[in-house]
């Protein structure tokens, strides 16, 4: 790790800095859940990072696992495990993220490009449609409430500012975690299986299975970002497995510069999120905007808000700064094909 | 460099975000938690405006402050709509909150409300879960509870329209509750049930359904359907010739849906939270509401617009009451019992101590095929709403506050 | 009779499913974008016709609106999705998903968000009633027209040279390029051809759903899952998945009426569990 005097260059520590800080800053500081709101984004987002920016997998179904995570917290409050559990929750959001991932990995880990972005969006459809339907278990459309925080390790999770603290915690630890997951070992073999699965797959990495378990961890992930947010919101709605939230994860990703950096997503959430807020508060027809959004920031800068800067750093050599329709090919072997399989840098192919 | 990148950011979106400062005199503010865009943006603009009317009769000022509507954008999505209710009561320091057009909406914001303390009068969910299994201390219900319009509903078809029925169910909580209360009536009044299908919620196309209904030989097709799916089911009635074959009752219908329809294709005997032409006072109301807000969805007093109206004016009278709008507690048990005078009608709402829901009349009507303008129904009957609210046996939560104590 | 009137119900909303899937299946195919925004071509399909029909009378705004949707489909493409060609697929997902979004609200800027009423035509406006069983005359309009359609749809593509192009360029359309066929003209065509089929479905289903600016997101669920139970590149494919879409649905309000829009999804897991490809589909480079 970074020596002390270098300790300013590492994003994670002004991260740190901003958000410990937080109920002190100016007019967001007493709007503590918007704060507690961004950091479950930050978990979530960087979770999906590993599979959209380190593997490739283009899946929209990631907020299906948030929502399925956050159905299981409220569900194994409310039903299971009795009240006075603050863990419990959490513990099985995480479960029932992971063992949703594993299922719809393993059914899609040999596909791959607009097939495997397909068949997310179906998934997720379904599992928005059977919670909303299934009022017995999800209470239908009109959600679960009524759960509590409980007490944890004698905090008074009740009082938003230690839920918030406890959400600050738990995503410094998750985001060390991924930034280890990224860049060990295994983090490189999902690399070389993102630029060319089939060169890969000859030098004996099985890739399937490499896609089956990083989409099963990160879902695991976002199944405990949905627990956290539970717990924020003290209730479980359907809405949020809907694909307009997949959607949002995506779009908040591709505008950092998920793609190229590993703090793009971060920074790409911050800005989301907040942009949202604010425009849905000045204007009517604020989707207007917001969907126009999309159009603009995909086309113009397809490589994100961090793509821009490092290009401006490196002089413009980046080489993930694609021209228009330059590589025309979705299958990656064919185009992609010269790309060097151990190299750190990353060429941005389909 | 980064870490100064996400510094500037967060800093610029810091200042665009909060923009509110305090001067002098605060005006009251007041959170509308209601839909602005999206597919009900009509039925939420309704609401707003309503209580935007209120407030002008109301002089602009309650206890003479000045008072200020926060809209946030509820997305008519109940995850949403709680996260702005957090927003107006963190960030803006409301203490009122209103609006919610449909019930899981309301659900949301009045666990929020509970949760922060904050009071919040649910202008538009019907749902019985409101003011039952789902009330709390600080939510009240300004619109009529499902029982009441659906038992008002059933009371009048099973004496004037026939005793076999058929239900037509729309598939969620809301719609649930509407047919379990005209069965209630059906029941106990000896009639026959033929059959029942439920459609779900974002069903466009009701053929399949239609194609039962008119083989099943039921005299009465009790709907309970709201929304978009409400106006398609309305068209599609039309063209199998339902009303042809049976009368069609609607436990629930906003002068909205069925306005924009051609005379033929509404031919229904709705339960409605107001009916525009009641009283002389409404009808008087409905044309300044015309005037004063001509690119409204309807240009009528209707549902959406008499309950935001009611909500208002029932904070103004209650602020009377207790003699403070700042004390959320006080405010609350002024409301309980609180007799609304200014409601338009010929009696005053008045509040349920018990339950918290507002109870005013229910209006039947029948769809008029020869009216013109305005006129698409005439008023058929006027019920109490306490004669067919949920009993004591039936609903026995207790949230006033003297059960709080 | 019941189940007859429900069975005819559901080949007729196949049909029309079919008829919207075939844009999606073949922009899909040839340019390999997920195409979001093919339910608001649907919407501005009902929305030009509901402004022009009382205007210039039915059968001239049925055929002048789908080529306004056409042109529509023809900036889209050359304006937006030209620019994710052959980037990763939530590229183009995401792109012709905020177009949507956005196209949505501007309709409700313009219009307004209350539903509107549009009549079907008088020549098709009654029901046929054999004893029990009853049936609406427009909805077997609407099965002719969208049967024309598809049939139409069918003969370019297998009987025509730019057909076999289309064709080739489904299954790979680098190749296509390769062999010097004009690609990004290609591309404009299906697009055009998808959007003009899609705006005539819209038209065909205003009157029985009436216009509303959210109506697009009814039919592009079933679109995915035509696609995917059909297989792609295969017209017949297509309008197999929409009839087993259509039936599912309607078949569905007898056995389980609440869980109706779920079931379609539970049938393409069986089928995509026996045959991954779909049923009529063929190997493709989008895999």
């Amino acid at each position: 790790m970074a020596k002390l005097s270098k300790i300013h260059k590492d994003p994670f520590f002004w991260i740190f800095i901003v958000f410990a800080c937080y109920p002190l800053l100016p007019y967001v500081g007493n709007f503590v859940s918007l704060g507690t709101e961004l950091i479950l984004w930050f978990i979530f987002t960087l979770s999906f990072n590993l599979c959209l920016g380190q593997t490739g997998l283009p899946s929209f179904g990631q907020g299906a696992f948030y929502g399925l995570g956050s159905y299981a917290a409220a569900i194994t409050f409310l039903r299971v495990f009795g009240s006075e559990s603050f863990i419990l929750p959490l513990i099985s959001g995480i479960v029932v993220g992971a063992l949703f991932g594993a299922a719809l990995g393993w059914m899609i880990r040999e596909k791959r490009g607009t097939y495997f972005a397909m068949l997310t969006v179906v998934f997720t459809q379904v599992c928005f449609g059977v919670c909303w339907r299934w009022d017995a278990v999800t209470g239908g459309e009109a959600g679960l409430s009524g759960i509590r925080r409980a007490s944890f390790l004698g905090l008074d999770m009740s009082d938003l500012y230690t839920y918030y603290y406890f959400c600050f915690a738990v995503f410094m630890l998750c985001a060390v975690l991924i930034r280890i997951i990224a860049r060990s070992c295994f983090g490189m073999s999902l690399q070389a299986v993102r630029q060319n699965a089939v060169r890969a797959q000859y030098l004996g990495y099985n890739a399937g299975l490499y896609k089956f378990a990083v989409f099963t961890l990160s879902s695991a992930f976002a199944g405990l970002a949905g627990a956290m947010y539970c717990l924020l919101t003290q209730s479980a709605f359907a809405d949020i497995l809907d694909w307009s939230k997949s959607g949002d994860v995506v779009m908040a990703t591709l505008l950092g510069g998920g793609t190229v950096s590993f703090y793009g997503p971060i920074v790409g959430t911050l800005i989301f999120v907040l942009c949202k807020e604010l425009l849905s508060s000045l204007w009517d027809h604020w989707a207007f905007a917001y969907g126009l959004s999309f159009v603009v920031i995909l086309s113009l800068f397809p490589n994100g808000l961090m793509g821009m800067l490092q290009k401006r750093v490196r002089g413009g050599s980046l080489a993930t700064a694609l021209p228009n329709g330059a590589q025309e090919a979705n299958g990656q072997e064919r185009t992609a094909g010269a790309a060097d399989l151990k190299s750190p840098q990353r060429s941005h192919s389909a | 460099m980064k870490g100064t990148v996400i510094i500037c950011m967060l800093a610029l979106c810091s200042l665009l975000a909060g923009a509110q400062t305090a001067t002098g005199e605060e005006p009251i503010k007041i959170g509308v938690v209601s839909p602005v865009s999206g597919n009900y943006g009509d039925h939420g603009a309704l609401e707003r405006a309503g209580m935007e009317m209120a407030l002008k009769d109301l002089g602009g000022k309650i206890l003479g402050r000045s008072v200020e509507l926060v809209v946030l954008d509820s997305e008519s999505n109940p995850d949403a709509a709680a996260r702005r209710a957090r927003s107006l009561i963190e960030k803006d320091g409301v203490k009122i909150l209103m609006g919610g057009v449909s019930s899981s909406v309301g659900m949301a914001v009045g666990a929020v409300a509970s949760e922060r303390q904050a009071l919040y009068i649910c202008t538009n969910g019907n749902s019985d879960e409101l003011t039952s299994s789902k009330a709390n201390h600080y939510q009240f219900r300004a619109g009529a509870s499902m029982a009441a319009l659906g038992r008002a509903a059933a009371t009048y078809a099973i004496n004037n329209l026939g005793k076999k029925w058929f239900f037509l169910t729309h598939d969620y909580s809301w719609g649930l509750s509407g047919t379990r209360w005209a069965r209630d009536v059906l029941k106990k009044s000896g009639g026959t049930e033929v059959g029942e299908v439920k459609v779900p919620m974002g069903t466009r196309d009701f053929s399949s359904q239609l194609l039962q209904i008119r083989n099943s030989g039921a005299e009465v097709l009790m709907i309970t359907c709201a929304g978009f799916d409400n106006v398609a089911l309305l068209k599609q009635m039309a063209e199998y010739k339902i009303y042809d074959k049976m009368k069609v009752v609607y436990t629930l219908m906003e002068y909205v849906d069925m306005y924009p329809l051609k005379p033929e294709e509404r031919q229904a005997y709705c339960a409605v939270e107001v009916s525009w032409n009641e009283t002389k006072k409404l009808e008087a109301a409905s044309k300044k509401f015309a005037e004063l807000f001509p690119k409204a969805a309807a240009p009528v007093i209707d549902n959406g617009n008499y309950n935001g109206y009611v909500a208002i004016m029932m904070v103004a009278e209650a602020a009377k009451k207790a003699g403070t709008v700042d004390d959320v507690e006080k405010l609350v048990c002024a409301m309980e019992g609180l007799k609304i005078e200014n409601n338009l009608r010929d009696t005053p709402s008045v509040v349920d101590a018990r339950t918290h829901q507002v109870l005013s009349n229910v209006d039947m009507v029948k769809a008029n095929p020869k009216g013109t303008g305005l006129n698409i129904w005439n008023l058929e009957k006027v019920y109490p709403a306490s004669d067919f609210d949920m009993t004591k046996e039936e609903n026995p939560i207790d949230v006033s506050c003297s059960a709080k104590k | 009779m019941l189940i007859l009137s429900l069975i005819l119900n559901g080949i007729v909303l196949g049909l029309v499913y079919a008829a919207v899937a075939l844009g999606f299946s073949l922009v899909l195919g040839v340019s390999g974008v997920i195409n979001f925004s093919h339910g608001i071509t649907f919407t501005f399909g009902a929305y030009f016709f509901w402004v022009l029909y009382k205007v210039i009378g039915y059968v001239p705004a049925m055929i002048l609106s789908p080529i306004l949707v056409a042109c529509i489909g023809y900036l889209v493409e050359r304006l937006i999705i030209r620019r994710v060609y052959g980037q990763d697929p939530l590229f183009g997902l995401l792109i012709t998903l905020g177009f949507a979004i956005a196209m949505e609200e501007l309709i409700r800027m313009i219009f307004g968000p209350a539903a509107h009423n549009v009549d079907p035509p008088s020549f098709a406006s009654g029901i046929i009633i054999f004893g029990d069983f009853v049936y609406s005359q427009y909805r077997l309009f609407i099965a002719a027209v969208a049967l024309a359609m598809i049939a139409a749809t069918w003969l370019i593509t297998e009987r025509s040279n730019f057909g076999a192009v289309v064709k080739a360029g489904m299954f790979d359309h680098e190749m296509v390029g390769a062999l010097g066929h004009n690609l990004f003209r290609l591309r404009i065509y299906v697009m055009v051809l998808g959007s003009f089929a899609a705006g005539l479905a819209g038209i065909l289903a205003a009157p029985i759903w009436s216009v509303k600016s959210g109506m697009g997101n009814a039919i592009l669920m079933p679109s995915f899952l035509i696609v995917l139970m059909g297989g792609l590149g295969s017209i017949t494919g297509t309008l197999i998945g929409g009839l087993l879409v259509g039936l599912c649905i309607s078949l569905g309000t007898l056995v389980a009426p609440r869980y109706v829009d779920i079931m379609p999804f539970l049938l393409m897991g069986v089928i995509v569990y026996f045959w991954p490809r779909g049923l009529m589909g063929q190997q493709n480079i989008i895999e």
